[in-house]
């Protein structure tokens, strides 16, 4: 292990690991090694590229901007993006089944999305292995949402869902061959997701080797940033291509791995090693106050401790645990550019809508109760893009607006380029008419568009909402309780899940507790680093530069507080 | 990597055609109208970048079959709910040739990366250029125009192009489609622009082009090569040439303003300057003049000049159209050179420089075309600036400066049948009996034998007479070679079957369906032989047709030579090669049949013939209805005479007409080699004075003669 700090060059042809701790300025280094390489590489004639790969659009955008006028000798994309491609799209057309036909219709395929279960594909896959007695529709929803592929002791690829209890669906087990009939009905339509893109890189380089040979002449070097969180099915594809002569660098802190959930393996990125693997470690934390390192230091399960570069001693992070809204507001006020960071995904629509409303995933709830999916597409793909446009996000909002779109009314297809049209009619629609929409329900605002769509547009997409248990829930939600259930991927606003602040850095920062049990993960780390519940407080806190605060809902015994005091946490308490 | 294959779909004169390239040096020949020009418009469409892709209604296949889309089907909607569209694909293939362990090149694996149709055991990378009328309302608004076409029975042809030019084409789009064209996946620019499609159209006006310092090629290239010195000095380290660049160029800052500080001085601003202070310009502050002038600029006073010796020199303009365009191509290929190097941005450079040249004989002598030609070679096979170059030309010095296998040959058959072909490919080389063929073409293909290549008809003979008196011989009949673009290829000798396997086509078999689908006819003595058992080792020795089975007790005949013989069981009922010959024991040479045909000809006798005057007074004892043994008496050769009275034939005519035949050709057989071609040309002359006559004599034409003229005219 070679000590280095942010400003260090390392040698460029050999593959590297560099273990990073957080505002260690690892971002910072890789854009230096990056553009070290640019400038002295013999390995890079004028038409390969240099790969830079990060977890979050989010931070490609940030690692884009930060290489400046790099022309397009470095590209920057989300490892998703980076295998669909250069991998899936240009090579799916080597996949065919045993009568020859593509395994994913082509001719329709752009691009990946989220594994969202369609109604009409369940029941056909239901009907197709005779399976139609399993009538708990929603726990094989939630089966099916689980999906995905892993690689079997022999190297072979297994479907089943992550969290493997799922299979069983009241007293029925569903056998593992079912699910992939399931997916092949949406290759069959062009639609793969973001768990398929890996399945199929894999399996693309696996029987096609040469492939590899073309990405590595493509990419002489391939740097991957939040390593940590890398799966066992993307560490397999990383150490065939380095294999195959590309120089591969990973960074990451196993201290941060937070992915669990969506199968990430911390191990990976410790036991991650490849011929002349040159181990380095970046020291120091640049970003916050020693008062925050210090209480950083205190979770950090391999106890290693940072060094403050910027020297200010900080204010020491205060724990509120008055009336939520209260705290946030007083806090908004003191501190303008306040990022409220809370682990669930309902506890960030209640403050970003200022409520305490506990409405459970509305979403899934609504495609469960509607046979719909076409509906239920619209519902989703149109409220969604709103938001991102919102969020300033109008590359998504149009492509995800314009999967909504099919055929007219009278049958004919709708080209691309109309359908872009449509998006945007109907995105500029939304937006225009959020602050009427928002005390609508499901049903008044579905069915106006819906009118409005087939009137002036003459697309009907979907039906319109007239009976059943959907109706009843479209008239008892509204337009505000869908969007306060949205998860935005790529959230860029200043209330977001942890998650998704991931690689980020803010001056000021607010971490919300869900509960006051949660307190435990901070004050018993140790205790808790199977999952990775500790891990996620650590890297909520590790964004804040210059102050950090935390609330709980609860007020916080004696015996609690002075333990958290051992950390250097204070109490704060709210002067009316 | 290579462009190995074009296929063209309705564009201009193809309706459906595949066309294969080489690696190297491609050199498309046919005639006037084959589509040569198109061919390499196709090419351009796809990787010239400069290239307008916007096409229009002449740009489409002329003979559609309209009638298709005014089709309906049985539910009475159209059959095709679109118009016609053009497409053009592009393949290309990773090279195999000389490398064993084929590697990959980098820079071609980027640059196809996503066009790719097939990944091993090599590469294939497809483009496809598109041009259609995208789906949509613009189809909708089209089956409607057609469907009221068709209630008003508007139906024809005319009909059909004159809407889609009235209101379709320029509706029309046009788009690269990389990898399987059916998944419309769109190229990226970026990646075809690194193809550099270099094209040199047939009318340059280099003039025009070139030649001043301010023309923008010109000025690319002026700039490149400046300095260029220090930079291939390799004594010099990176940092020693930027020194010294650096000092160059500040000799120059300093020395071209001393240049213009010089003429600012001699000019007399005072009364210029006098105005603007008079119209009150000069409130905002004192106006004057200054200038500096860069590298750059001063590139604009250079012209190019020819410095024939010393201190005659010439503007280029001067200088002859030849060798102006031998200047345009270096100075395009210096350009190639510079969009290759370190000079342009990595992400600009070009990394497949293609060649494309129109007629590079325009105004070049067939020796410089040559040299051009080599130079070409040299150029892909060394200095690799050039990757794949792609000629079109008419001249046969061309064709014999190439490989045979570098030969593609566009040929019209008629005006819907198109057939491609390879005159390299035809050739078994598992063969032996192909590979000595294809040697022997190689060797024998110069450029008076190219002439076959380009020709729209062939008629091969053995010699020089032949080739001489067939146009002649045409003119009889009342018909001319030239008009039926036939030529007539001297094979000098009897070697036809080598040359004929160009031409034997079969679509059905590997090889020959890449043999030119042409007309051809072969003009082939019968040369009949006898073998005499009697002596010790027999041979088959050459004899007159009236000796042909006189002692069938000693003797062995053959009315035909061997070489006929085989050519008539491999060709006899060929569908486009015929083998004419007198094939009834009566033929013998050329010579001798234009004599048995023509006995009372004396105008057959040129000067530089032997015995002329024994043959005069053969011909006069003919004319006068001697006997045969009259006859006898006046012929000096015993040979003939012995052989005539041995004769098994029965006809004293025909004897006597064979007399004059056989000591005919005797005679002319007797004289030099230069006397036979003298001979051939006093007689050509002959014969054309007495045909510009009118034919007094009434000479006539062998029949087989006119059976090869009939088939080609």
């Amino acid at each position: 292990m070679i000590e280095i700090n942010s400003n260090s060059l390392i040698e460029i042809d050999k593959p590297f690991k560099v273990f990073a701790g957080p505002g260690a300025g690892k971002t910072f280094w890789l854009i230096n090694h990056t553009k070290n390489v640019l400038r002295n590489s013999k390995k890079l004639s004028s038409t390969a590229k240099i790969a830079c790969i990060t977890y979050t659009n989010i931070g490609v955008d940030e690692i884009q901007k930060r290489l400046e006028n790099n022309g397009d000798r470095v590209y920057v994309s989300t490892i998703h993006n980076f295998l669909y491609k250069f991998i899936v799209k240009p090579y799916a057309f080597l996949l065919k089944d045993n009568e020859g036909n593509y395994i994913i219709n082509l001719k329709n395929l752009d691009g990946h999305d989220e594994h969202i279960p369609n109604n009409k594909f369940i029941f056909k896959w239901k009907s197709l292995n005779n399976i139609g007695y399993i009538k708990e529709d929603e726990r094989i929803y939630e089966c099916l949402q689980n999906l995905d592929w892993s690689l079997n002791e022999t190297n072979e690829l297994d479907l089943n869902p992550r969290d493997i209890w799922r299979k069983k669906v009241g007293k029925y087990s569903i056998k593992s061959d079912y699910f992939y009939s399931y997916k092949q009905l949406y290759w069959h339509n062009g639609q793969i997701h973001h768990e398929d893109v890996l399945y199929f890189s894999y399996r693309i380089i696996t029987e096609h080797p040469e492939i590899i040979k073309f990405i590595h002449l493509k990419f002489p070097y391939i740097f991957i940033d939040e390593f940590q969180d890398t799966n066992p099915l993307q560490t397999q594809i990383i150490k065939k291509i380095a294999n195959s002569g590309t120089i591969i660098g990973v960074i990451g802190d196993s201290e941060q791995s937070i992915y669990k959930f969506q199968g990430a393996k911390r191990q990976d990125f410790l036991d991650f090693d490849l011929p002349n693997l040159e181990i380095y470690q970046i020291n120091g934390n640049r970003r916050s106050t020693k008062a925050i390192i210090k209480l950083l230091d205190n979770l950090r399960n391999d106890k290693i401790a940072q060094t403050s570069i910027r020297q200010i001693e900080g204010v020491s992070p205060t724990i509120y645990s008055d009336n939520r809204l209260q705290v946030i507001q007083k806090l908004q006020i003191s501190h303008p550019d306040l990022v409220i960071l809370s682990r669930k995904n309902e506890t960030v629509g209640q403050i970003k809508n200022s409520n305490n409303r506990v409405l459970g995933d509305l979403w899934t709830i609504s495609r469960n109760l509607d046979s719909n999916f076409d509906r239920q597409r619209l519902l989703y793909n149109a409220i969604y893009a709103a938001e991102l446009c919102l969020l300033g996000n109008y590359k998504d909002a149009a492509r995800i607006a314009s999967k909504i779109f099919y055929k007219f009314s009278n049958g004919n297809k709708i080209n691309d380029t109309k359908k872009k049209e449509l998006a945007i009619s109907i995105i500029d629609y939304l937006i225009s008419h959020k602050n009427n929409n928002l005390s609508k329900t499901i049903l008044e605002f579905h069915n106006t568009l819906f009118e409005n769509l087939s009137r002036n547009y003459q697309v009907t997409v979907g039906a319109k909402i007239s009976k059943g248990a959907f109706k009843d829930f479209a008239q008892e939600k509204t337009y505000a309780n869908l969007v306060q259930s949205l998860r935005i991927k790529d959230d860029t606003s200043n209330i977001k899940t942890i998650h998704k602040a991931k690689g980020a850095e803010f001056n000021n920062v607010l971490v919300v507790f869900d509960s006051s049990d949660e307190l435990k993960y901070i004050l018993e780390s140790q205790k808790h680093q199977i999952d990775d519940d500790s891990r996620i407080y650590y890297v909520a806190f590790s964004r804040a530069r210059d102050n950090l605060f935390l609330h709980v809902n609860e007020p916080i015994s004696i015996e609690n507080m002075n333990k958290l005091m051992l950390f250097g946490i204070k109490e704060g308490i709210l002067t009316k | 990597m290579y462009i190995s294959k074009i296929e063209i779909h309705n564009f201009r004169n193809f309706k459906n055609s595949t066309i294969e390239f080489n690696e190297g040096i491609n050199c498309i020949i046919g005639h006037n109208n084959a589509g040569k020009t198109n061919l390499l418009k196709a090419l351009s469409l796809i990787f010239n970048c400069n290239e307008n892709r916007k096409l229009s209604i002449d740009d489409f296949y002329k003979k559609i079959d309209t009638t298709v889309y005014f089709e309906k089907e049985a539910t009475g909607e159209l059959k095709r709910q679109a118009p016609p569209k053009i497409r053009i694909s592009a393949f290309i293939t990773q090279s195999t040739g000389d490398k064993i362990d084929n590697e990959i090149v980098p820079d071609d694996n980027n640059t196809v990366y996503d066009w790719r149709i097939q990944t091993t055991p090599h590469y294939i990378a497809q483009l496809t250029f598109e041009c259609f009328l995208p789906d949509g309302e613009d189809t909708k608004e089209y089956s409607e125009c057609i469907n009221k076409l068709i209630s008003e029975s508007n139906t024809t042809q005319t009909d059909f192009w004159a809407l889609i030019k009235r209101k379709f084409i320029f509706k029309y789009i046009s788009r690269i489609y990389c990898g399987n064209p059916a998944l419309k996946n769109r190229a990226d620019s970026d990646d075809l622009n690194r193809f550099d499609f270099q094209f040199l159209n047939a009318i340059r006006d280099v003039e025009k082009e070139l030649f001043t310092g301010k023309n923008t090629l010109l000025k690319d290239v002026l700039r490149y090569f400046l300095d260029n010195s220090i930079d291939i000095n390799t004594s010099l380290s990176d940092i020693q040439k930027n020194d010294e660049k650096n000092h160059v160029h500040s000799i120059f800052e300093q020395k071209s303003s001393d240049l213009i500080a010089h003429l600012k001085q001699r000019i007399n601003t005072e009364p210029i300057l006098k105005y603007s202070k008079d119209v009150g310009a000069s409130l905002g502050g004192e106006p004057n003049f200054e200038g500096e002038v860069d590298e750059i600029e001063m590139f604009s006073t250079l012209r190019l000049i020819i410095e024939k010796e010393l201190n005659i020199k010439l503007p280029a303009t001067h200088n002859g159209l030849g060798y102006n365009n031998l200047i345009y191509i270096s100075i395009l290929l210096s350009k190639m050179q510079m969009s290759r190097s370190n000079y342009v941005s990595d992400d600009e450079k070009k990394i497949f420089p293609m060649l494309v040249i129109e007629e590079p004989e325009a105004h070049l002598h067939p020796s410089m075309q040559y040299k051009f030609l080599k130079f070409l070679k040299d150029n892909l096979k060394t200095k690799k600036e050039v990757r794949q170059v792609f000629i079109t030309t008419h001249s046969t010095h061309i064709t014999a400066a190439v490989e045979l296998d570098e030969i593609i040959c566009l040929n019209m058959i008629n005006s819907d049948e198109f057939n491609i072909a390879y005159p390299g490919k035809v050739f078994d080389l598992t063969n032996e009996t192909d590979k000595k063929s294809k040697a022997y073409v190689k060797r024998f293909l110069d450029a008076t034998k190219s002439d076959m290549l380009f020709a729209q008809k062939v008629i091969f003979v053995e010699g020089i007479a032949e080739q001489l008196l067939i146009h002649c011989l045409a003119n009889y009949m009342g018909k001319s070679l030239e008009d039926f673009h036939v030529a007539v290829i001297n094979v000098n000798g009897r070697y036809f079957n080598h040359f004929l396997k160009l031409f034997d086509y079969l679509d059905t078999d590997p090889f020959k369906k890449n043999a030119i689908k042409r007309k051809v006819v072969c003009i082939t003595d019968a040369d009949p032989t006898q073998k005499d058992n009697t002596k010790p080792e027999p041979k088959f020795k050459k004899c007159y047709p009236f000796e042909l089975d006189a002692d069938l007790v000693n003797f062995e005949y053959k009315k035909l030579s061997e070489i006929l013989n085989s050519l008539l069981v491999e060709f006899g009922s060929h569908a486009l090669i015929k083998i004419e010959s007198r094939t009834d024991g009566k033929g013998k040479t050329f010579e001798y049949e234009l004599a048995q045909k023509n006995p009372t000809i004396e105008i057959l006798l040129s000067d530089n013939i032997a015995n002329k005057a024994e043959l005069k007074d053969l011909i006069k004892a003919y004319k006068d209805n001697k006997t045969l043994s009259e006859m006898l008496v006046l012929l000096k050769s015993a040979t003939i005479k012995n052989a005539i009275i041995n004769s098994v034939w029965t006809n004293d005519l025909e004897k006597k007409a064979a007399i004059i035949a056989a000591r005919y050709l005797q005679s002319i057989e007797n004289t030099s080699d230069s006397g036979k071609g003298e001979h051939a040309l006093n007689l050509d002359i002959n014969l054309r004075e007495n045909f510009q006559k009118g034919n007094p004599i009434g000479f006539e034409v062998p029949d087989y003669v006119i059976n090869t003229i009939n088939y080609v005219c």
